[in-house]
């Protein structure tokens, strides 16, 4: 019997210290006060790092890979298909991947990478479809197979379709490339699939993600009035990256039964919370926010409150206007920052209609859009006079103990009045 | 036969979608009466700064001012409605003078009216009608409406104009029905219209005796008309000669109907509707094919 | 909820509209909307007929328009002002017999999933001039036939090419005015320009919703009040996400609505409020009257109407 080599070794010891991980960030949430056996459903499916074969089985459906949130869950669900978010939160894994990868590489995707390594073997998917929101997405494919993986020898990975992201959203050009771009996704997946994506279904998922959408907006109405905490909201986000839409909305509304049920719990240091997505089990900042006895009320993380940027009207019911209001849906009212005309980005904050004692804004390191977009976002902060803070971090936890001082002090100092 | 619009004709005939639209379309003769007769002629209308209106009416006999030539010339009107004529007559001044006899009526709101003249020329009792509608600019009557209350004259009208509510707007192509009353009298009628005059048994035609009292006349189109705005009138007078017999000296009457143009007698029903399923087959081809994309999407 | 009053709204105005006047129900000739003077039985008139008119408008002449009878053309002016002033664009979006001719097209459009037709920014910018062009010569018309004897067949210019005289009188039975008239070579041209027209409408409206109104001198007369009309369309910009629903769902294709401003009524707006429906955002779009908010739009809204 072959000894197994020092790749195969690192990978079975990385998997033990990934489910690790993410039963932590479980466990942690089954210790809070606020738990109830009505959030179990969340902390199943957000508490393991499923394999693609895993969700496909689970769900009945082939598996299509996405990254971020351009790619429309609606066609996917429309063509039978299960999307699976690429995004991953796990830190165990990154260190797996760390080896060949630029040093100052976003996060989240060099442990997206890593979580393809730990999977490669059982992974079962048709496709994976990548939004080209930023460099590091662009050139997700090319980094996952240059890596020097035995493992990835014996794994063909899987077709994939650069869905291009017109990075001028309010223009007529821009809109119009996109949604010539979300049709010849539909091309790609029906080639894939050999049939044709139909009206009514495509229908019928719009109507559903509506639904969902809407539970989605409780949750957040939840949120705002004390009864939703930050960590909580991230699981359940995680639980919809990884499940059936049916399954999680049948779970999702008896949660809002629940949580309407509860006393209202004014928070008396509200933050708004932006920048880097935050992906479960990656809790440390919320917990960090918490343990300075702060209370995220509203953010817009992309993984998060935005993982449906906005709400969407249909009027158009053919498949053209479906598309065309999809496209509406997935570029024009997405806020990532990665486009150039994001001015009204700000907005979200003001639309809270909270008191708000700052804004935490999140960059992780090697996330250049954030970055920059930081300075963006600290000069109109300054300007509402609303108090902020940037915390650049990455999923390791060695600087927690940094982070939380920074923010008991921001959230003791008196910053006067703020919006 | 020439037709008035040969070019648009032309161009709908290609497309084969205009049936022939001059069929009706006989040149009016000038006045061709061959009866001296004393007919009421339009003057005119004109609305003053009050609202109310002003009509002129003028009498001719025999084409010229019956000042001098006719005795006891007298006028007479009589406002209603055209379903239903009013009964009194009224007397209207008339002012006759080496130019013109003339008569005005100046009144306000929107009325139907009858007028009637008669004289006595060369001996023989001639009478001459018309009607006319109003429409002052004011809502409130007044002017000679409100003079309509004296005392109503013994007028009998020689012929009547069988009433009907499309009087209020006469126009070629409609029929008129009349009746005089000595059904017995030996009638000779005639027009300035060419069109036909049919008596109660069918017969008859412009310009000859017919025994009957009761017949219809049918207003011919007329191009010169409709070359016209809407508004133009064309007027068109019929005459009916009782002869004398015995010592009787006989009498004309006549009677005046300033026509407007057909509103339908000229329109395509058919032909607008082929030109409508034509042009919106069209426009869905261009609707079609200027999509850029599939249709999908 | 919003659409679902404005289309009761609408069917009742249009059946008050288009029967009323057979029970004895009349609003008058100042309306601003299309209520047809050609529907027989039809309880008001639409006030373009009663402006190009020489009844109450600018055919009379200058006797009578000098005269104590131009007060009278004036008063129904000013009714017709006073009507724009209180309902303002509601008239287009909510009354007009016409606009909902117009959406049921669309309505049906959509049950047969037919897509719509889309037109580019700068196509469907430069359409916006046509109706102050039509302004102009329905104004422009009457005065030359009043003063300077042009041929009286050219009376109620706009009357004779507007598509609603030969559809809106099909609700009544009435299929006379889609009738070529071949009276003489002036009325056969309007009748062939009116009938190809009402044609190229009806498929304008099926592809594209409130074609017509695109092309309508009463918004353009409406539009001219709309500075001191009490309702109107707000926005408070620093809540908007910038989605861009409120553009997308515009059956006008306004794209005003959507830019980073408080005066979002532009001139094409109808008021339907479709824009405050779709709206995501709490309290960013609003319909505001006598100083106060009516229709405010609200994220709870979208996810029970869609």
């Amino acid at each position: 019997m072959n000894e197994p080599s020092r790749q195969q070794r690192l990978t079975i010891k990385t998997q033990g210290e990934a489910r690790q991980e993410y039963a932590a960030a479980a466990d942690w949430l089954r210790q809070r006060p606020d738990y109830h056996q009505v959030f179990d459903y969340f902390l199943e499916i957000a508490g393991q790092a499923w394999t693609a074969a895993e969700v496909s089985e689970r769900t009945g459906r082939p598996v299509v890979q996405h990254l971020c949130n351009q790619a429309p869950l609606e066609i996917f669900h429309a063509m039978g298909l299960q999307p699976l978010r690429l995004a991953s939160g796990c830190c165990a894994v990154s260190r797996l991947a760390e080896a060949g990868l630029p040093a100052l590489m976003c996060p989240m995707l060099r442990s997206a990478i890593g979580a393809q390594r730990v999977q490669a073997q059982a992974s079962r998917v048709l496709a994976r479809v990548i939004p080209t929101t930023c460099d590091w997405t662009v050139k997700f494919q090319e980094l996952a197979v240059a890596l020097p993986n035995d493992l990835q020898k014996n794994s063909s990975s899987p077709p994939v379709h650069l869905l291009e992201l017109p990075h001028q959203r309010h223009s007529e050009r821009g809109q119009a490339r996109f949604q010539e771009e979300l049709f010849l996704l539909i091309d790609f997946l029906e080639q894939k699939i050999g049939r044709r994506l139909t009206r009514s279904a495509l229908l019928t998922s719009v109507n559903l993600y509506r639904e969902a959408w809407a539970v989605l907006e409780s949750l957040i109405a939840l949120r705002r009035d004390g009864r939703l905490a930050a960590a909580w909201f991230a699981a359940i986000c995680a639980a919809f990256l990884f499940d059936s839409i049916e399954r999680w909305l049948t779970a999702a509304q008896t949660l809002v039964s629940y949580l309407q049920n509860q006393k209202v719990r004014p928070a008396a240091r509200s933050v708004f919370l932006c920048g880097s997505p935050i992906i479960f089990p990656n809790l440390k900042l919320l917990r960090l926010i918490e343990e300075a006895k702060m209370y995220v009320a509203a953010d817009e993380l992309c993984a998060s409150e935005r993982l449906w940027p906005g709400g969407m009207a249909v009027d158009d019911r053919s498949v053209s206007g479906l598309i065309r209001a999809l496209a509406g849906r997935y570029h024009r009212a997405c806020q990532c920052p990665t486009f150039a005309d994001n001015e009204r980005r700000f907005n979200s904050v003001r639309a809270v209609g909270l008191p708000l004692k700052g804004i935490i804004y999140h960059v992780l390191k090697g996330c250049h859009p954030f970055d920059i977009e930081s300075l963006t976002m600290e000069r109109m902060a300054r300007e509402a006079n609303i108090p902020f803070i940037r915390i650049e971090t990455e999923y390791s936890p060695e600087d927690a103990r940094t982070i939380l001082t920074r923010l008991e002090a921001f959230a003791n100092i008196d910053h006067g009045a703020s919006a | 036969m020439k037709c008035f619009f040969p070019l648009p004709r032309l161009l709908l005939a290609a497309i084969a979608i205009l049936p022939p639209v001059c069929a009706d379309a006989q040149a009016l003769g000038a006045s061709v009466l061959g009866i001296p007769a004393l007919v009421i002629h339009n003057g005119g209308h004109e609305v003053f700064s009050d609202g109310t209106l002003l009509a002129r009416y003028r009498l001719s006999f025999d084409g010229e001012n019956p000042n001098g030539r006719c005795q006891d010339i007298q006028a007479f009107w009589r406002p209603g409605s055209a379903f239903q004529p009013g009964r009194r007559w009224l007397p209207l001044p008339i002012r006759c003078d080496s130019q013109n006899c003339e008569a005005e009526i100046h009144m306000g709101g929107i009325v139907f009216l009858t007028l009637l003249a008669q004289a006595r020329c060369a001996g023989i009792f001639y009478q001459a009608q018309t009607i006319d509608t109003l429409h002052a600019r004011n809502f409130a009557p007044g002017g000679s409406w409100a003079a309509a209350g004296g005392e109503p004259a013994s007028v009998i009208p020689s012929l009547e104009l069988i009433p009907a509510p499309a009087h209020y707007y006469p126009q070629t192509g409609m029929t008129f029905s009349f009746r005089y009353p000595k059904a017995e009298s030996n009638l000779e009628i005639t027009s300035n219209d060419v069109a036909g005059i049919i008596d109660a048994g069918g017969t008859g035609s412009n310009g000859v005796a017919m025994k009957s009292g009761d017949f219809s006349f049918t207003l011919s189109h007329d191009p010169a008309l409709n070359r016209q705005g809407f508004e133009a009138t064309s007027e068109r007078i019929i005459v009916v000669r009782e002869r004398a017999v015995g010592a009787h000296t006989g009498q004309v009457s006549a009677f005046t109907l300033n026509v407007h143009r057909s509103r339908y007698a000229f329109l395509r029903p058919e032909s607008g509707m082929a030109l409508f399923v034509a042009v919106a087959a069209v426009s869905v081809a261009l609707v079609i094919s200027l999509k850029k994309q599939s249709w999908r999407r | 909820m919003i659409s679902i009053w404005r289309r009761a709204t609408q069917h009742l105005a249009f059946v008050i509209l288009t029967y009323g006047g057979r029970f004895g129900v009349h609003f008058d000739s100042a309306l601003p909307c299309f209520s047809c003077p050609y529907v027989a039985g039809c309880s008001g008139h639409c006030y373009l007929m009663a402006l190009q008119s020489n009844w109450w408008g600018l055919q009379m002449p200058w006797v009578v328009l000098t005269s104590g009878l131009g007060l009278q053309a004036l008063a129904v002016f000013g009714l017709f002002v006073l009507l724009t002033l209180i309902l303002g664009k509601t008239w287009c979006g909510w009354i007009c017999p016409f606009g909902l001719v117009q959406d049921w097209l669309t309505m049906l459009r959509q049950r047969l999933a037919i897509p719509e037709a889309r037109m580019s920014w700068a196509g469907r910018d430069r359409l916006r001039i046509i109706k102050y062009l039509l302004l102009l010569y329905l104004t422009i018309i009457p005065m030359l036939i009043a003063h300077a004897d042009l041929h009286s067949d050219f009376s109620l210019p706009f009357c004779q090419i507007c598509p609603v005289k030969p559809l809106m009188p099909l609700f009544v039975g009435n299929t006379a005015h889609l009738a070529l008239d071949t009276a003489n070579t002036i009325t056969l041209v309007f009748s062939i320009l009116s009938v190809t027209i009402a044609a190229m409408m009806v498929v304008g409206m099926f592809f594209k919703p409130r074609f017509f109104c695109i092309f309508c001198p009463m918004l353009a007369i409406i539009h001219i009040f709309n500075k001191i009309t009490p309702l109107r369309l707000t926005k408070n910009p620093p809540t908007c996400l910038a989605c861009g629903n409120c553009s997308r769902a515009c059956p006008v294709d306004i794209r005003r609505v959507h830019e980073d401003r408080a005066n979002v009524q532009d001139e094409d707006c109808l008021l339907c409020l479709r824009c405050v429906e779709s709206c995501p955002s709490d309290r960013t779009l609003k319909l505001t009257g006598f100083g106060k908010s009516l229709i405010v739009s609200a994220r709870r809204r979208l996810t029970t109407d869609g």
